[in-house]
């Protein structure tokens, strides 16, 4: 079989379009003999519109064409797409690449839709048939430096759009089109057909850039910043901007120690630092109010009262301007006063009491444990008896108002016939260390507090970094359980928490939102899965932060909408059924500040944080 | 005693005396019971159910006693 590239294209039935129109120009003047050869062509020609690149600089980011020799499908559930990549630019693709392949035109005006795909996978295959599973080709390799002229480079690619030209720019749909064979390939560097591929918006909350295998992606020379759709109130017309923020459908930032979770997430948070408004309505008058956010930040290891320091080490003029950095000016850092502790360092701060009227509406913050209905039922009791008895209630005064009452002839005892098991059962519950310690305390209770812990515009920084164990729990659980009651309750509400767009985020959350053990822990996880149900409406946004994502309520976690994976460990990625598929794998091999983003209606895409952090950051 | 109304479709509206701990509903035909020494947690509980109806039958019509007034 001859090599030589003119017998091939004489064999070839495509290319015999143009050689015999060559062959008729030369060789025949005769009509009759030219309508011959055209009627010759027809029988063999492929039926097929041709395929224009449409591409912007499309010799430039060519990388090769559609695989002709393997089977081409596209289905409702499956696809199988795959290029051949040219010898020159085997180096230059690499699994996460996108790619753009243009479909046939009718006309030669028309601007040809193209699908828009990422590299999933690459693979070499042999040209030749070539045997190499022997001892001679383990001898002749060895005697060789690597060598790969003998194999072919297949792009796997998975489609992800179809994007077409319209008047008004750039539109996406679902792939309901399968590229034709030998369409060239090549490699997406369009800002504005990745984003539209991608669904990307070309504003929002600044997460990130987009990333392959760890690098940015860069267009002219520029990355391309990724960020989450938020939108609000319009500053210039006032008007609310369509579409729903995501900030109030939940955002989870998950990530093993050591991949940069804090650094990421203080960089995310500080961009809701802003002034920008939301809509919310006026739970007493009705009235629809444009409100600024506040942060709420729950803070176990005392790492966010810094934010409102610049970071020395960057210039801030250096920065994009869409992008929100340096000290928050309007921050306030609230350290619960407890009982035994030493307050953390964190500059200027307040105290903040958990006082024990919480208890009243809310008898499960004395429950860290599953007590029997009896015994349930009893402590209910004797918790509304006391509550309707006193003006002032403390933890001391209600174990002192129970002491009052053991007598199995008491009032108390006698209205709700509380045999002596259950109250030996109540009394060895109540008196506790912890509750003594917790409650109480200082002289700021948080709903006296609460005008200005929960203030518009403001961001809220509550360090728990002093308490452990049973304090730490019951602090965090009473604050949260306050925020969340007053949030998506309706009547007797704290108005400051229920007239305010909150954005509450829970460092180490599957602490406190985990798989309820406790009726504390169920009270707290259903009234949060209440929470995250009714976000959008309340205006109440959870931001949970965690290393372990798999410990985190089920329920909770299907209602969040944003979700940001760094690196994780291949036993917790295993449990976690939001990651997005295809990136199982490589989010163990993530390095700090590498992550992949769901965001709501965006694909999912590898995006690389910034290396610096935008406000103070010791760690 | 003032009564706020409820959007339920059983509870027309219901109100409370702390002092008393008295809690008083009107159901929807203009019946109107006061159901005594309930303490204000139930009333906020009942206030903030997301069904009225559903927390009055589990929580409160068996639990206390009471008086039909209209």
């Amino acid at each position: 079989m001859s090599d030589n590239t003119d017998d091939i294209l004489d064999r070839d039935p495509v290319a015999d379009d143009e050689t015999s129109t060559d062959t008729d120009t030369d060789d025949s003047t005769d009509g009759k003999a030219a309508t011959t050869d055209t009627e010759t062509n027809d029988q063999t020609a492929v039926p097929e519109t041709t395929v224009p690149n449409s591409l912007t600089d499309a010799d430039e980011n060519e990388l090769g064409h559609v695989v002709a020799s393997e089977e081409i499908h596209v289905t409702r559930s499956d696809y199988k797409v795959n290029a051949f990549v040219k010898t020159n630019c085997r180096n230059n693709v690499r699994v996460g690449d996108y790619v753009q392949i243009p479909y046939p035109v009718s006309g030669p005006t028309d601007q040809a839709d193209e699908l828009f795909a990422v590299v999933d996978g690459l693979r070499y295959e042999p040209y030749t048939e070539l045997d190499d599973k022997s001892d001679t080709h383990n001898r002749i390799a060895s005697a060789h430096t690597l060598d790969e002229t003998g194999f072919v480079l297949i792009a796997e690619l998975e489609p992800i759009a179809i994007i077409s030209s319209t008047d008004t720019g750039l539109e996406r749909s679902v792939v309901n089109k399968i590229p034709k064979p030998n369409t060239p390939v090549a490699l997406s560097l369009d800002e504005e057909y990745l984003r539209t591929g991608l669904n990307i918006p070309q504003d929002g909350v600044f997460a990130g850039y987009l990333s392959v295998g760890g690098d940015r992606m860069t267009v002219d020379g520029d990355p391309l910043p990724y960020f989450i759709n938020n939108p609000g109130i319009d500053p210039v017309t006032e008007e609310i901007e369509s579409g729903e923020p995501a900030i109030f459908r939940h955002t989870l930032v998950a990530g093993s120690t050591g991949k940069g979770k804090t650094h990421f997430t203080k960089n995310l948070l500080r961009q809701f630092a802003t002034d920008k408004r939301y809509p919310i309505e006026n739970h007493q008058t009705g009235d629809t109010e444009h409100s600024r956010l506040n942060l709420v930040i729950l803070d176990p290891e005392n790492e966010y009262s810094e934010m409102r320091n610049d970071n020395p080490e960057i210039n801030e003029d250096d920065i994009s301007g869409d992008i929100e950095v340096g000290g928050i000016d309007n921050f306030e850092t609230f350290i619960p006063d407890i009982g035994n502790t030493n307050a953390p360092s964190t500059g200027e701060s307040r105290n903040l009491t958990i006082p024990f009227s919480l208890v009243e509406y809310r008898p499960q913050l004395l429950m860290p444990y599953k007590p029997t209905e009896v015994t349930r039922g009893a402590l209910e009791n004797c918790i509304d008896a006391y509550f309707t008895d006193t003006d002032s209630p403390t933890y001391d005064g209600f174990l002192q108002y129970l002491r009052t009452n053991e007598d199995s002839e008491s009032p108390l005892r006698q209205r709700y016939n509380i045999e002596d098991s259950t109250w030996s059962a109540i009394m060895r519950r109540v008196t506790n260390a912890a509750y003594r310690d917790v409650f109480d305390h200082g002289t700021n209770p948080l709903p006296d507090v609460s005008n200005a812990v929960f203030r518009e515009g403001q961001v809220t920084v509550i360090p728990t970094s002093h308490l452990h164990g049973a304090k730490e729990e019951l602090t965090v659980l009473s604050i949260l359980s306050y925020i969340i009651d007053n949030k998506i309750d309706d009547y007797d509400v704290d108005p400051n928490v229920k007239d305010t767009p909150l954005l509450v985020a829970v460092d180490e959350a599957h602490n406190y939102v985990s798989d309820p053990g406790t009726l504390r822990e169920q009270y707290i996880v259903n009234r949060a899965r209440d929470a995250v149900k009714q976000g959008r409406k309340d205006k109440l946004g959870l931001f949970m932060i965690t290393q372990n994502p798999e410990d985190i309520d089920g329920d909770i976690l299907k209602q969040t909408n944003t979700n940001i994976f760094l690196g994780l460990r291949e036993e917790v990625i295993t449990k976690v059924p939001s990651i997005p598929r295809g990136y199982e794998q490589d989010l163990q091999k993530y390095g700090k500040g590498q992550a992949v983003i769901k965001a709501p209606d965006v694909e999912a895409v590898e995006v690389k944080g910034l290396p610096y952090c935008l406000t103070q950051h010791s760690n | 005693m003032k009564r706020v109304s409820v959007s339920s479709s059983n509870l027309s509206s219901v109100g409370y005396d702390e002092s008393d701990q008295v809690l008083e509903i009107e159901f929807h035909g203009g019946r109107v019971y006061q159901y005594f020494d309930v303490p204000k947690r139930i009333h906020q509980e009942l206030m903030n159910a997301t069904s009225h109806g559903k927390y009055f039958h589990r929580n409160i019509e068996d639990n206390y006693r009471y008086d039909q007034i209209k």
